[in-house]
């Protein structure tokens, strides 16, 4: 594998994302000084783009000895906590073989990744591991969620990576042309560039294809793994059915996204509301199979989310076109109700162990009676939303 | 905080001491056979509906056992608001390290409200953690059905069944109370209560003290029936005419308001609407089994929002289906 193959040893070879790379680099030697707020680097960014090489690179060039999972390891807490739990700032055997000191770096691909069920507690472990070994610690994704990964993004530093250019691509693709003494027309690679999308890892595949005989044309862009935003764009320009389907069946992991940007967009789709209602009602029942098929692992049932999702996206596409917009429903109560809600996480804090009573019970059955006995003014927008909906 | 737990009557007149608490007799007289020999207590598993002084009575023990510093040595968990087992475990873990029992505190308390709210997967763990901890703590578990607690806790606890408290001795409590505040009332007003708080007490004291607020000293007959009205959140009350309009989106609103708001997971909000369409006498067997088939679908962890959209319009589809709008 020519990816494998000219995997950038130093960080002088790692292409692109000059700015990311510096703020990587300064955040260490703070880190190194303790001057750093955070417990490690968040490296965020889309496939193929050089978060993985640039770790790698980096841990080569400046002394580090790499200590890494990825996805493909079980990464519970308890897995993860035997893994790392006792590396520590001066335990690696190093130490021995070189005779100089060699610092660990715990390196954590892809986090989300982390399977909420399977991995239960991992980003829990991840962040005691931090706090705990002292070892500098350093955490890729594609893509964060704000809520799912709220306290990685809380403790860690976020650096994201962008995809590279067309031309960055090009320079790559001409100078393993050349090591490997291919004789390759320069359109040829323009295009592999401008098709890659900004993926290394893709452009050099398509290369090493290439110069095995294979055309260009049947090797478009692989729809796998697409980023979500491309996804979506994707499956509302599609030109038929088949496509949609074959793009869902691709990028299996949108799903769950999916299924909620899809409730948005027919939220706000403005059509008419008996149409509506039964719209509903079928992204409910999608909704729940999908459940069904995750929580009872038949994924034997997939081959009929397989047939429902596409049917759903292409009828629901007539009404309304995909935009990148934050999915606003949600997003707007989120922000409306702001400072109610912070009012009342504070008063749910203090008031119910007060009263003896569970935070549920006090919500139902104490506030109704006595919001305006108990609630001072500190809460006041709280108490106001009280009036509002207990009456 | 300006905020005393004096101002909510329910802690106001909390019994302090075993001789305070009404009608208990069989609780009590057991009790206090435990109680008498302290550092031979068992685990303690208080069970019987809401309302009744389960709570109560672990917190009088605490304060039997610690004197006026019970605080310091019990810890009040409560199962439905602790997320995981864990949390639990934990908790426990931090609060009865760095102990030494001694003659005077021979253990420390943890009291565990709304046990039978937890999976048991998670009461099982729970057991452990009472074996693990119990050379230096104690647990009261409190719970409205036994059934629901696995028999190796049950096993491992004195179990104390607490009834539902006779409509005399209610009364009389709520007359007392009512004397020392110095408001007004009548014998059928406070009947009238109890009729709505069905033997429990915490319902029927909130109920008490809110009227007494609106009646300006004085309970009355409208007063406590409009409150009643209130156990199903006004928003709840306009929601459910929303949904015999069939105004979908106002209906959305409000339930995301409210939502949102509260807190409350889609569940419990559920549960609001069935009420509301109980008061409203909306409710029919299509929609009773359009409600159950979608807090079946939140309780395999689908996402809320789809859900409870989709709940709305299938409710609104079945008003317009049987005759739109009356």
């Amino acid at each position: 594998m020519w990816t494998e193959k000219y995997r950038p040893k130093t960080v002088e070879e790692v292409i692109g994302n000059e700015k990311a790379k510096r703020i990587f680099i300064n955040w260490v030697n703070d880190w190194k000084a303790g001057k750093a707020k955070e417990l490690g680097i968040l490296l965020v960014g889309p496939p193929g783009i050089g978060k993985t090489s640039w770790v790698h690179a980096f841990a080569n060039s400046y002394g580090y000895t790499l200590i890494e999972t990825n996805a493909s390891d079980y990464r519970s807490q308890s897995a993860l906590k035997e893994r790392l739990g006792h590396v520590t700032k001066v335990s690696t055997l190093d130490t021995f073989f070189y005779g100089k000191r060699k610092e660990p770096l715990i390196f954590l691909d892809e986090v989300d990744g982390l399977d909420p069920k399977r991995d239960r507690g991992g980003i829990q472990a991840v962040i005691e591991i931090a706090k705990s070994s002292g070892v500098l610690t350093v955490l890729a994704a594609n893509i964060i969620d704000p809520k799912q990964h709220k306290d990685l993004i809380e403790n860690f530093y976020v650096i994201e990576f962008h995809p590279l250019t067309p031309r960055q691509i090009e320079l790559l693709l001409k100078r393993i042309a050349s090591e490997e003494n291919l004789d390759i027309p320069d359109s040829k690679i323009r295009e592999i560039a401008s098709k890659a999308k900004g993926d290394a890892r893709t452009a050099i595949n398509m290369l090493q294809s290439i110069a095995v005989g294979m055309e260009i044309s049947i090797m478009e862009p692989t729809i796998e793994n697409l980023p979500f935003s491309t996804f979506m764009k994707r499956l509302f320009e599609a030109a038929s059915y088949e496509e949609i389907s074959t793009l869902i069946q691709s990028n299996i992991n949108h799903i769950p996204d999916l299924i909620q940007v899809l409730w948005d967009i027919t939220m706000r789709s403005g059509m008419d509301i008996n149409f509506l209602l039964d719209y509903l009602k079928e992204l409910s029942e999608i909704d729940i199979l999908w459940r069904k098929i995750n929580l009872e692992r038949k994924w034997g049932l997939l081959r009929y989310l397989f047939v429902l999702l596409p049917n759903y996206i292409y009828r629901v596409r007539r009404y309304i076109t995909y935009e990148e917009k934050i999915p606003e429903y949600r997003f707007y109560l989120f922000v409306k109700n702001r400072k109610v809600r912070e009012q009342r996480d504070e008063a749910l804090e203090l008031l119910p162990r007060l009263f003896h009573v569970s935070k549920r019970k006090f919500m139902t059955e104490v506030l109704p009676y006595s919001y305006n006995v108990i609630l001072h003014d500190a809460w006041k927008d709280f108490r106001e939303w009280c009036s509002r909906v207990y009456g | 905080m300006s905020l005393r737990q004096e101002t909510l009557w329910i802690e106001k007149y909390r019994p302090k001491t075993l001789d305070e608490l009404i009608d208990q007799e069989e609780v009590v007289e057991g009790l206090r056979k435990l109680l008498s020999e302290v550092r031979e207590m068992p685990h303690l598993l208080f069970a019987g509906p809401p309302g009744t002084g389960k709570t109560t009575t672990a917190l009088i023990i605490a304060r039997h056992l610690y004197g006026e510093l019970w605080r310091d040595y019990t810890l009040e968990l409560n199962a439905s608001d602790e997320r995981g087992i864990n949390v639990i475990r934990e908790r426990v873990k931090v609060f009865s390290q760095y102990f030494t029992p001694t003659e005077k505190i021979p253990f420390k308390l943890v009291i565990l409200d709304e046990a039978d709210m937890m999976t048991s997967e998670a009461q099982t763990a729970l057991r452990r953690i009472m074996e693990i901890n119990s050379g230096v703590t104690r647990f009261i578990l409190i719970c409205n059905y036994l059934t629901r607690i696995i028999s190796p806790i049950q096993s491992r606890c004195a179990i104390f069944r607490f009834r539902g408290i006779p409509r005399e001795d209610v009364i009389k409590y709520l007359a007392r109370i009512c004397d020392e505040e110095g408001v007004k009332y009548t014998e059928d007003v406070l009947e009238l209560i109890y009729d709505y708080s069905r033997g429990d007490l915490r319902r029927a004291i909130n109920l008490l003290q809110s009227a007494a607020g609106v009646g300006g000293g004085e309970i009355k007959a409208e007063h406590v029936e409009e409150l009643v009205g209130k156990v199903t959140p006004k928003v709840i009350s306009d929601l459910v005419d929303y949904i015999r309009a069939g105004d979908f989106y106002k209906a959305r609103h409000l339930l995301f308001d409210f939502k949102s708001g509260s807190g409350l997971d889609g569940q419990e909000i559920i549960r609001l609407i069935m009420n509301g369409l109980v008061e409203k006498k909306m409710l029919n067997t299509e929609m009773a089994q359009i409600l159950a088939e979608y807090e079946y679908r939140l309780l395999n962890g689908t996402y809320e929002e789809i859900q409870l959209t989709a709940l709305l319009a299938a409710l609104i589809s079945s008003v317009k289906k049987a005759g739109g709008g009356s």
